[in-house]
């Protein structure tokens, strides 16, 4: 069979018996909505089901949306108390950690006391250490002044007798000291008449006025023309204008430790007991008393 | 016609009861019709057509003319009749002598005896058919309605009607090809 003839065949299905009544029926059950009541209908029975069933998904939704609200209010209240628990022990925290810091602050303050008291403690034996060494020291300071005072009295002692000059070893150090400077002033004396006749060429020494001049410009300077026992006391120029070739002539001579410069350059300490100075053939020369 | 039934249901809708008779009377055959071929049985059929005009009558504010009358009638019988099936779990065929007995007294439309017994055995296959086959079947050859219509009726696409007519067809076919048809 064709596909056309299959679907004419359905087409031209046979009409249906409609069962007697049925029309009377339905006319019957005509319920319009303006002419009948809502409380009556042709199947309140079904209806209300049908309507129980329409509402059915959106009170599930509700009971189960209220069953999370409830779950979710009481997890909240349990979850406040968790936190005001765990405040609690926090604050408890807290405030045994402060006690603790409390305690470590006192026990600090009290190991620092006790440090303190200990330097305390050995300043104060030390102090006692130097108070009993100072007594000490006080007492010896005593003895010493005794002593002090002992040699004090001997020195006056001492000083009320002057020794003599001869006994006075400084004395006789210095003495001597002064005539070995003043044989070497001398001897100054005599090399620089001695360069001055060879720088002019002269067959004599100069006279005072001319190494007067002259010993400035020197490396000897002017002291050389002093004694410095006393340097007011200039040099006596026994002999100026003498030759070279007298070399025993007296040319300079200290008035002070009576010591004589000769014409060679030589020094000669003369002692007044055993020799003296004396002119002879115009010039000063040294004799020996008795010769 | 179409004018004609849209001012029934204008005036039903006011609450004229002679307009709800006058489309009681002009389409409870069909409906009778569409329920008796599907249920298999006058009382059902009865119970469904009842069912039907009850809730055309309590939803006919809600009517507001984007399809025809007969379309909306027919979206409903497929509503009432899916919800029927459900509830008594109909899915057993007819028997081959169904359409003799609920065929409506009258000229047979068929000239030939085999034609008659061959347009029996495409009736009886049709009744085999899946359910979704089945019920394009019924609204669009038995009910008359167009493939918009149809579509319109059961809440699918146009497409799918054509589809669904399509392997029914097909189907039809190969089984009206067959020597021996199980029934």
């Amino acid at each position: 069979m064709k596909s056309d003839h299959i679907e004419k065949t359905l087409r031209k299905a046979p009409p249906v018996r409609t069962p007697a009544g049925l029309l009377d029926e339905l006319h019957a059950a005509i319920r319009l909505p303006h002419t009948v009541s809502s409380a009556t209908s042709c199947e309140p029975r079904t209806r209300n089901s049908f309507n129980l069933r329409r509402w059915l998904p959106a009170l599930g939704f509700a009971l189960w949306f209220l069953g999370c609200v409830v779950v979710f209010g009481i997890q909240t209240g349990e979850f406040v108390k968790l936190r005001e628990r765990q405040h609690a022990r926090e604050l408890a925290h807290a405030t045994a950690v402060q006690r603790a810091l409390a305690a470590d602050s006192v026990r600090a303050a009290t190991a620092a006391e006790l440090e303190q008291l200990k330097k305390d403690l050995a300043d104060v034996q030390r102090l006692r250490a130097e108070i009993s060494q100072l007594r000490a020291d006080a007492q010896e300071l005593a003895v010493l002044r005794g002593q002090n005072q002992q040699l004090r009295e001997d020195l006056k002692t001492q000083t009320a007798v002057p020794p003599k000059p001869e006994e006075d070893f400084f004395a006789v150090v210095q003495g001597r000291k002064m005539k070995i400077r003043c044989v070497n002033h001398l001897k100054q004396l005599g090399l620089a008449a001695r360069i001055w006749a060879k720088d002019t060429k002269s067959d004599v020494l100069p006279d005072l006025t001319i190494l007067k001049a002259y010993l400035p410009n020197t490396q000897f300077g002017e002291k050389a023309l002093t004694c410095p026992e006393d340097e007011t006391m200039v040099y006596e120029i026994l002999s100026p204008g003498v030759s070279e070739g007298l070399p025993d002539t007296v040319y300079s001579r200290c008035p002070i430790h009576n010591t004589c410069g000769l014409t060679d350059g030589s020094v000669q300490m003369v002692d007044p007991k055993s020799v003296q100075v004396v002119k002879r053939d115009g010039w000063w020369v040294l004799r020996r008393i008795g010769e | 016609m179409s004018e004609h039934i849209q001012s029934l249901v204008a005036r039903a809708k006011a609450g004229e009861l002679g307009a709800a008779s006058e489309l009681v009377t002009e389409f409870y055959e069909r409906i009778f019709a569409y329920f008796r071929r599907l249920s298999g049985s006058d009382e059902d059929g009865a119970d469904l057509t009842q069912k039907t005009f009850c809730k055309v009558w309590n939803s006919l504010a809600s009517f507001h003319g984007r399809s025809s009358f007969n379309t909306w009638l027919h979206t409903i019988a497929h509503h009432v009749y899916v919800d029927w099936r459900r509830q008594r779990n109909r899915l057993d065929p007819q028997s081959d002598d169904w359409w003799e007995t609920c065929a409506a007294d009258g000229p047979s439309p068929f000239e030939s005896t085999a034609e008659r017994e061959m347009a029996h055995q495409l009736y009886a296959v049709v009744e085999q058919l899946e359910a979704d086959q089945r019920e394009v079947v019924h609204l669009h050859y038995y009910q008359s309605l167009s493939l918009q219509e149809t579509a319109d009726a059961l809440g699918v696409a146009t497409s799918t009607v054509k589809y669904r007519l399509r392997g029914a067809l097909d189907l039809l076919q190969s089984r009206l090809a067959e020597p021996k048809i199980r029934i």
